[in-house]
Order: structure tokens, then C-alpha cells, then sequence
């Protein structure tokens, strides 16, 4: 039986079309669909100056617009957000209370105070409101301005946020947005595509956005829309499986932007080890970073690098950690943290199989299953399963130096957790060069501030076409030969 | 009556008199049962043949087996009551490759064998491993200085399992090869029946053990009775290094002192090998063609091996090369591979064999495939028993009518490891409505597949994740200078 009508919407207008249907992720929810396929023509917006109806507003409508919306967006008013939420509690990763946690959190999200911050960060706000002139050194002038460009965003789905924050991005940047939305959360960039329908049907930002569901790979979708004269650019976040079928369609005139699927990790000096008390503040610090969000992020915390020695003394120190860090996890709160949704049974196997080991190599602290787990290494490695880690499942790897963490990163880290402040300081140019892209306080992985760099990109500007109009050098203008010009 | 155990396995194929009445304190003669006497035990008694082993199997390797003893202990599993208690201690593939990978890189081939000594009966502590510095040589030593031969897989996933399985279990193989050929009388000239391998000839995979068991018993080590595709070596190092290379991308790079010295130092060797594969394809096809021609001859091998040798050979204008009543069994499903519908015609076409017998099985037991009858059901041997679990939640479902989970299975043959294993297929299992074929015993539907299969292809996408990058390890080997 389906349950949900997944509408496709395309600048406007809401098809409800039940053509196709989709089995939700776990098998819990089934949703019907119109078929993408039939209304390719119009999704693409073959001409991009029907974008010119964006440049007849000023930021500041912009920045009001987002504001109205971001008022709309109020969980417990609009039936909208409700629904995503509960297709999205049978398909998410995200237990019901931190799901609800995001959607609450979505006005906030979308209006103008963070957006303002952002476009000043991410982008510079006057690039985004009109040309902004600049001399060089050879004479000429420069008048450069950001616009912005049909793009269609392949979504992820582990968080809610993503749409949203995909349309505010889109807001700001005065694009033409295509949303293809995951079958984890097929629901939600719609959602607020329908608040924006019933606020302002005729508003240009409402009438940029296009959000639809199709299969990952549905060649009669992608082939026919995926072209240099109906999009610019192809904003990608995760998915190795998704990013590679998407880089076939990569080719002159279409970039690509991804945001690449990523795992991070924490690295934790002796300092964390001194005493009993700060062992337990540590420990409460990296709960946060491992168990919030579920785990179900690229941010949160995977292998732990804890500078407790590898020593006897030092293992046992760390398996004492061990035991607090699974304390502090499982006492996280239930908008933060909660039981996994799905186990993930390949991880589960393998942890169990390292039990049966006994613990010469490795210590299991908990269960695993819907509980989590803490394996605490007791050499200087980490599990070779450490790629599938979740279900708030956390390795603890004991080191001496710090040659073992960074020598562990590549381009494929994320964030970085790491405790003292002192030793982020102290690895950041080491950290860097080995790939990793964001080191955060302990405890701070969730957070993002509003600089607009993510995953060493800033994908803001990304969004943008920057166009430059030059003016020639004065007394360059005449460009005949010096004699004819002398005429 | 002559019975025949574990002890006595001589150098034959054929069936033996043996004493039913014996089965459940001697489970390996079962083997040797005629397969029409095999399949004629009324359910009732093979409920209670398979108690009584059962119960003599755990109590026997519990003790001797670490790993056993901690998954029975968790259980709470202390002796086998019912025959529902062997489901609670069935073995998940990931148990024969728990070791660390790293003990492979930093050459502890003496910790990787105290490691494999918890998941065997045999005492491995002996074993001097120290100066080993290759997979294939630690491989070849316990062959040499143990009672063991490493079964390892051939998966791509990266790290490769190691399976303890005993001599004296391997040399069963010749006669599990003949299972599905042998139904009221025992097959005869098996001795002049040549066989195919369309692989390589050497290793420590399955299908070498069953090779290996058929030179020595059935062509009493008469190699020449034996085409191997590729006569040389499936070295587990080359395999290994593959996943190596693909773990390298998210676990750091992976240089010159993650490649063993030993192993860079035969860099040459393996890639002369492979230089004269396109010319050992030739000899072989010359072989099949010309010399087996028309010949009856014996084969095993997965879908994707057959099929692919099929095409090279039909493309090279040879068709039916062998004879119509040659003896081959397929196996081990397409390795994830996708083949076109009329593969199987295709593969008939070039080898001209009328019949297959197709089976299902997995490296885990030793007692041969389940054979698929006229009606397309894969019937379970008794020596095999089997648990249907409820894949959500890991529970048994009950023993009876026809449902749908994941297969566990005991092989009660195997007496020197423990060969409970709790697969990774979804099957439809009918318990006790008979086949129309006659076969007593449970049975299963032909759609089998893998879970991982099955939930692959979904649309999710997370940001989280780490590359699977696929490289070739000979390629990245003959980049050092």
C-alpha cells in the first residue's frame, strides 16, 4: 500500500501524479511518484535568461523572503513539514525525537540573520546584489558579479537539513534549482517547495525551485536532463555509488560540485588522560561527536586516535576511557541521540566476530546492535571494518605520537575532532596537507559555523557563475596601429 | 557389514556399505551411502540421526574450538537438547577473517596462526611461522607441518578468510565431487575420465582442494589427466594485495613498506606469469579442442567461468567439444557478475554437454553440493542440517511448511572444525512436503539469493562513506622500480 504521494514540482507548479511507485528505505514506507520522465522538457529551463525575473529583486527582498518563509516553516503549523517527518521517521536514520529536532530547527535554518552572515562569508555580499567594481594594477577595470546558475542538486538524505539549506543556498545565489531528492527522504525539499507555493506562488525564488524524485541512474531522466544547454553545474552531496554514475554526465560546459561522501575522525593528546575528571570531560566531549546525529553524518566521529600510550598501563587507561565514552554516549539526549534505527548487520557480524577473538587485539565495550559499541584497539591500529562504523559504533586506537593519526588521513576526511586546542594548532598545517578539510574543538563536530567552507571547498561561490565585465585601460580604448590611430 | 569413518577414507570415489543404524555416532560415513539410500531416509529418522550427531559434534568440539566455546558460552548453549539449540551457534562468514589485516602487512604470520589455532580441533601452537613473509608461504607451511589445508576466499573485499578445514575433510572431496553423478549404482571408469579445471591448477581455494583430491585419489597422482586453464598458482598474495590497495584508500596510502620485500622481490615472477596467460589459454583450448575432442570428460566450475571460457571457445570457431555424457557441475552462482539469459545455452553449445548438474554450496562445508532435481529444487543431503532463521531478527523459524529466510546450515561431517555456518542467503526452505523427484529430506526453492544482493541497489545516499576503489595489484606492483 503506498502511504505517501511524493509530488513533483517544477518552478511553481505541483504535479501529484501517482505513476510510479518507490519502496522506502528498510522496506517501512512505501511512496508513489510522478514519472520524471514525462515532464524532463519542462523541468529543464532551456533558456536561462527566463532567470532574469531574480535580478529584479534587491537582496534585501531576498533576505524578507527568507525570513517570511523561515516563519512558515514552524513544525507544530505546516502539514507540509509534518508529513516529511513522518515519511522521514520511517525511512531515516535519525530516530523520531532528533528528526523532530531538525524540523524545529528549520526556521532558524532559513532565515535571514544566519543567511546574511553567510553571504557576507561565503560569498561577499555585494557580489550577490550587483557588480562590484575593481582597478588593477594594469588599468583596466574590472566589474564583477556573481549570479547564479541552473543547477540540479542531488541531495542527501541523512539529515533534513540538506534540503533545506540546499534551498536557502539556492535563495541567496539566485539560481534555478532542480532538486533531485533520495529515497531517504523523498519528501522533505518538497515540503518546504509547497511553503513556498502557498506563501508567494508568484515570487521569481519560489518559481526557481523544481524538486522531484527519480531513481539514482533513471538514464530517461538524467540523460535527457543532464545536458550543457539546460543545466550549468551539478551540486552532488554523498554516495560513492551516486557521485560516480553522476560523473558520466560530467563534460564541457557542466561542472560538477561535490560534495563527496567522507568519513572523520578525533585525535586526543595525553593531556585528556591527566586525571580522572578531565578523562570524564573528555569522554563527553567525544559522546557528542560519535553519538549525535546517530552517527548517521560524515562529521561525526568513526576511529579514535587517544595518545594513552600503547603500553600496558596506557591500554588499560584507554579501555577505562572506553568505558566512560560508552557511559556518556548511551546518556546522550534523546533529541541528540537514540538508539540506531537499523542495524547495520555487516557491522554487527563483524563485531561479534572480534569477541569471539577474545581480547588480545581488541576490547568490545557494549553490545553492538541498536545499543552502539565501543572497540577499543589494543594495539595501534584501527578495526579493519573501520569504513562501515556507525550505529553509534566507535573504535578507540591507543598511540604514542602523533604519526599514527596523521599519517591515517586522506582526502576522504572530513572533520577532525580534536582535544587540546593546543595540538589542533599544533597538527592543522600537517592535518591539511595529508587531505583533511575541517579540525574542530572536541565535541564541536556538529556544529558548522556560518564561514561557508565545507569539505575544503566553498561550495557558495561553487554555485555561482562569476562574471566579469572589464573596461579597457584608459587610453588603451583605440586599439589601430599607433600611425592610423594618429589619423 | 563393513562401515568406513573418518579414519579409513581410502583412495575411492564409490560408495561403501555402511550402518544406518550408525549415522548419529559416526557421521561421516554418510557420505559414503549410495545417494539412493541417502535420499530414501524417512525425515523422522534424519531428525534423529542429526540429534544424535549433532549432540556428539558440539560436545566433541566445543572443548577443542576457543571460538566455539565463547560463541556457545554468550549463547548460554551448553549441550544440544533439541536440534533448534544449533542455531544459536552458527558461525558468521566474518569469524574466519577476524584477524587483523595488519599482521599480513607487518608479516606476524606466527600471530596469524595462533589466531586460526582457536578455530581448529588440531594444536597449532607448534608451528614455527616466524620467518614467513608471504601468504602463500604461510599457506604451503601449514600444508607442509599441519593437518590442515587452508580453505581462503576469493571475494575482492579486501581481506581474505582463512578456513581451517582438516586433510582428512579434503580427501572427501574426490567423493563429494561424484555426489550428484551417483544415484542407484556407483559410477563407473572414473579413473579414465579426464577433468577440465578452467583455473588455475594450484592453491588454497575450493575448487583447488577438489581438484587436488581427484589427482590423488582418482588419477593416483597422474597430473596429466588434469587441463588446467592456467597450470601455475592462484597466489593468495596477489588477491590479497588487490584488497590491500583498495583498503590503502581510506586508511592512508599504501607504499613500498606496506609491500612485503618478499613479495616485491617475486614482483617478476608473477608478472612473467601473467605475460604467458594469453599463451597458456591457447594451449589450452588446443587441448580441449583438439585432444579431448568428443572425449567424456570431467568439469567443475561457477557460471562465469563456464560461460566466459564458452564464448572464447565458440568465438574461436570450436563448438560441442566434448561428449554429451561428460560429467560437469556448476556451482557458486555469477560472483556478482551479470551474464545474459541464454548464458547457459551458450555454455552447452561450446561444451556440448547435454546434462548439468547444478548445485548449490559453500566452502564452509565439505560434504558437496545440494543437487538440484528435475523439479528445480536444491535437495539438502542428511548430513546437512539445516535452520531457517527470521533474517530481522535472527530467530528460527518453526520446522516445518515451506518459508522464506536466511539459510543456516551444520555440516556434520566436518569433525576438525566447526562447520556451522549462518550464510548470507535468502531461501525458501520447504521442511517436509515432498519432492515429486522422491528425495526425502528438506529442500530449496531455486530462488536463492544473496541479502547484500538484495539490498543493494537501493537510492539512499548519506554523505557518509568511505572509496571502494578497485585497482589492479599487478599494475600498482610493477610501478616500483
Amino acid at each position: 500500500m503506498v502511504e505517501f504521494r511524493v509530488p513533483l514540482i517544477i518552478r511553481g507548479k505541483v504535479i501529484e501524479d501517482a505513476d510510479l511507485e518507490f519502496g522506502g528505505r528498510g522496506g517501512a514506507a512505501k511512496f508513489s511518484s510522478p514519472d520524471v520522465g514525462k515532464h524532463v522538457g519542462e523541468l529543464a529551463l532551456s533558456n536561462p535568461s527566463r532567470m532574469a525575473d531574480l535580478y529584479r529583486l534587491t537582496l534585501e527582498e531576498v533576505f524578507d523572503y527568507l525570513d517570511a518563509l523561515a516563519d512558515r516553516l514552524s513544525f507544530g503549523q505546516n502539514p507540509y513539514l509534518q508529513e516529511a517527518y513522518e515519511l522521514s521517521c520511517r525511512t531515516s536514520g535519525l530516530g523520531p525525537d532528533i528528526l523532530q529536532y531538525y524540523y524545529r530547527m528549520m526556521p532558524k535554518q532559513m532565515a535571514s540573520e544566519g543567511m546574511r552572515e553567510i553571504a557576507r562569508h561565503a560569498v561577499g555580499t555585494e557580489y550577490l546584489e550587483g557588480w562590484v567594481e575593481t582597478k588593477l594594477d594594469s588599468g583596466i577595470t574590472a566589474n564583477i558579479r556573481a549570479f547564479g546558475a541552473r543547477t540540479v542538486h542531488v541531495v542527501a538524505g541523512n539529515t533534513p537539513s540538506v534540503s533545506t539549506l540546499t534551498i536557502a543556498r539556492n535563495c541567496l545565489t539566485r539560481g534555478d534549482a532542480i532538486i533531485k531528492t533520495p529515497s531517504n527522504d523523498p519528501l522533505t525539499a518538497a515540503a518546504v517547495a509547497r511553503t513556498m507555493i502557498d506563501m508567494a506562488p508568484d515570487h521569481p525564488l519560489t518559481r526557481h525551485i523544481s524538486v522531484g524524485y527519480w531513481k539514482g541512474g533513471d538514464t530517461t531522466v538524467e540523460e535527457a536532463l543532464y545536458q550543457p544547454k539546460n543545466i550549468e553545474k551539478i551540486v552532488a552531496w554523498g554516495g560513492m555509488a551516486s557521485i560516480k554514475h553522476i560523473s558520466k554526465y560530467i563534460q564541457p560546459g557542466i561542472e560538477l560540485v561535490t560534495l563527496d561522501p567522507k568519513l572523520s575522525s578525533t585525535i586526543i593528546g595525553e593531556e585528556a588522560f591527566v586525571d580522572e575528571p578531565t578523562m570524564l570531560k573528555v569522554a563527553a566531549a567525544l559522546a557528542r561527536d560519535v553519538g549525535g546525529m546517530n552517527q548517521e553524518g560524515c562529521v561525526n566521529a568513526r576511529v579514535v586516535y587517544a595518545q594513552s600510550g600503547t603500553d600496558k598501563k596506557g591500554i588499560e587507561r584507554l579501555n577505562r576511557f572506553g568505558q566512560m565514552v560508552w557511559d556518556a554516549v548511551q546518556a546522550l539526549p534523546s533529541h541528540v541521540s537514540g538508539p540506531a534505527q537499523r542495524v547495520d548487520e555487516e557491522l554487527q557480524e563483524e563485531i561479534q566476530a572480534l569477541r569471539l577473538n577474545g581480547e588480545d587485539w581488541h576490547k568490545v565495550i557494549g553490545s553492538g546492535g541498536k545499543a552502539g559499541a565501543v572497540i577499543v584497539s589494543q594495539m595501534d591500529e584501527p578495526v579493519d571494518f573501520a569504513r562501515i562504523l556507525a550505529n553509534r559504533v566507535v573504535n578507540l586506537v591507543p598511540i604514542d605520537d602523533m604519526d599514527t593519526p596523521v599519517g591515517a588521513v586522506n582526502t576522504y576526511t572530513q572533520t577532525i575532532g580534536i582535544y587540546p586546542e593546543s595540538l589542533k594548532v599544533e597538527l592543522r598545517d600537517r592535518l591539511a596537507l595529508q587531505g583533511t578539510q575541517r579540525l574542530v574543538t572536541l565535541g564541536h563536530c556538529l556544529g558548522m559555523g556560518n564561514h561557508g567552507i565545507q569539505d575544503a571547498i566553498e561550495p557558495l561561490r561553487r554555485m555561482c557563475r562569476w562574471i566579469v565585465e572589464e573596461r579597457a585601460a584608459p587610453g588603451t580604448e583605440d586599439v589601430r596601429a599607433p600611425a592610423l590611430a594618429a589619423e | 557389514m563393513d562401515t568406513y569413518s573418518a579414519g579409513e577414507v581410502t583412495d575411492n570415489w564409490s560408495p561403501r556399505p555402511v550402518d544406518q543404524s550408525r549415522f548419529g555416532t559416526d557421521p561421516q560415513s554418510m557420505i559414503w551411502q549410495l545417494r539412493k539410500d541417502a535420499f530414501a531416509i524417512p525425515p523422522k529418522e534424519i531428525a534423529e540421526i542429526q540429534l544424535t550427531a549433532l549432540r556428539g559434534r558440539f560436545e566433541e568440539l566445543v572443548q577443542k574450538i576457543p571460538v566455539l566455546k565463547r560463541l556457545a558460552d554468550e549463547q548460554g548453549v551448553t549441550k544440544i537438547n533439541r536440534i533448534e539449540d544449533g542455531a544459536q551457534i552458527l558461525f558468521k562468514h566474518s569469524v574466519y577473517k577476524s584477524y587483523p589485516f595488519s599482521l599480513i602487512e607487518k608479516n606476524r604470520f606466527d600471530r596469524l596462526t595462533a589466531w586460526l589455532d582457536n578455530l581448529t580441533v588440531y594444536d597449532l601452537s607448534g608451528l614455527d611461522a616466524s620467518r614467513i613473509e608471504t601468504i602463500d608461504d604461510w599457506l604451503d607451511m601449514l600444508y607442509r607441518d599441519a593437518p590442515i589445508r587452508i580453505i581462503h576466499s576469493t571475494g575482492t573485499s579486501g581481506k581474505l578468510s582463512f578456513l581451517p578445514r582438516g586433510k582428512i575433510e579434503c580427501d572427501l572431496n574426490s567423493r563429494s565431487f561424484v555426489l550428484g553423478f551417483e544415484w542407484d549404482t556407483p559410477l563407473e571408469g572414473l579413473e579414465d575420465i579426464p577433468m577440465i579445471v578452467p583455473q588455475h591448477r594450484h592453491g588454497f581455494s575450493a575448487y583447488n582442494a577438489v581438484q587436488d583430491a581427484v589427482v590423488k585419489f582418482r588419477f593416483h597422482g597422474d597430473e596429466s589427466m588434469l587441463y588446467a586453464l592456467f597450470p601455475g598458482r592462484f597466489s593468495a598474495d596477489i588477491l590479497s594485495l588487490g584488497g590491500r590497495l583498495k583498503a590503502a584508500e581510506s586508511k592512508g596510502s599504501l607504499g613500498r613498506d606496506a609491500i612485503s620485500p618478499v613479495l616485491l622481490a617475486r614482483r617478476d615472477q608473477f608478472i612473467k606469469e601473467q605475460a604467458s596467460a594469453p599463451e597458456q589459454r591457447r594451449e589450452f583450448f588446443r587441448n580441449i579442442t583438439q585432444k579431448l575432442r568428443g572425449r567424456r570428460v570431467s568439469m567443475t566450475g561457477n557460471w562465469t567461468m563456464l560461460y566466459e571460457l564458452s564464448v572464447e571457445g565458440l568465438a574461436a570457431g570450436s563448438e560441442g567439444v566434448f561428449a554429451p555424457d561428460s560429467l560437469l557441475v556448476t556451482a557458486g552462482g555469477t560472483k556478482g557478475k551479470v551474464l545474459p539469459p541464454d548464458h547457459k545455452e551458450v555454455t552447452k553449445r561450446f561444451l556440448g554437454i547435454d546434462k548439468f548438474v547444478e548445485g548449490y554450496g559453500m566452502s564452509e562445508t565439505v560434504g558437496g553440493l545440494f543437487q538440484k532435481c528435475e523439479h528445480g529444487h536444491y535437495h539438502a543431503p542428511p548430513h546437512y542440517v539445516l535452520y531457517l532463521l527470521d533474517p530481522a531478527t535472527g530467530e528460527p523459524y518453526p520446522r516445518t511448511g515451506t518459508q522464506t529466510g536466511r539459510l543456516g546450515i551444520i555440516d556434520l561431517l566436518a569433525g576438525t572444525y566447526w562447520a556451522g555456518l549462518l550464510t548470507g542467503d535468502e531461501v525458501t526452505l520447504t521442511w517436509d512436503q515432498p519432492c515429486p523427484c522422491g528425495r526425502t529430506g528438506a529442500y530449496l526453492g531455486s530462488g536463492i539469493r544473496r541479502f547484500s544482493e538484495k539490498e543493494g541497489g537501493d537510492d539512499k545516499i548519506t554523505c557518509a562513506g568511505a572509496p571502494e576503489a578497485h585497482d589492479n595489484a599487478l599494475a600498482f606492483l610493477s610501478d616500483f622500480e
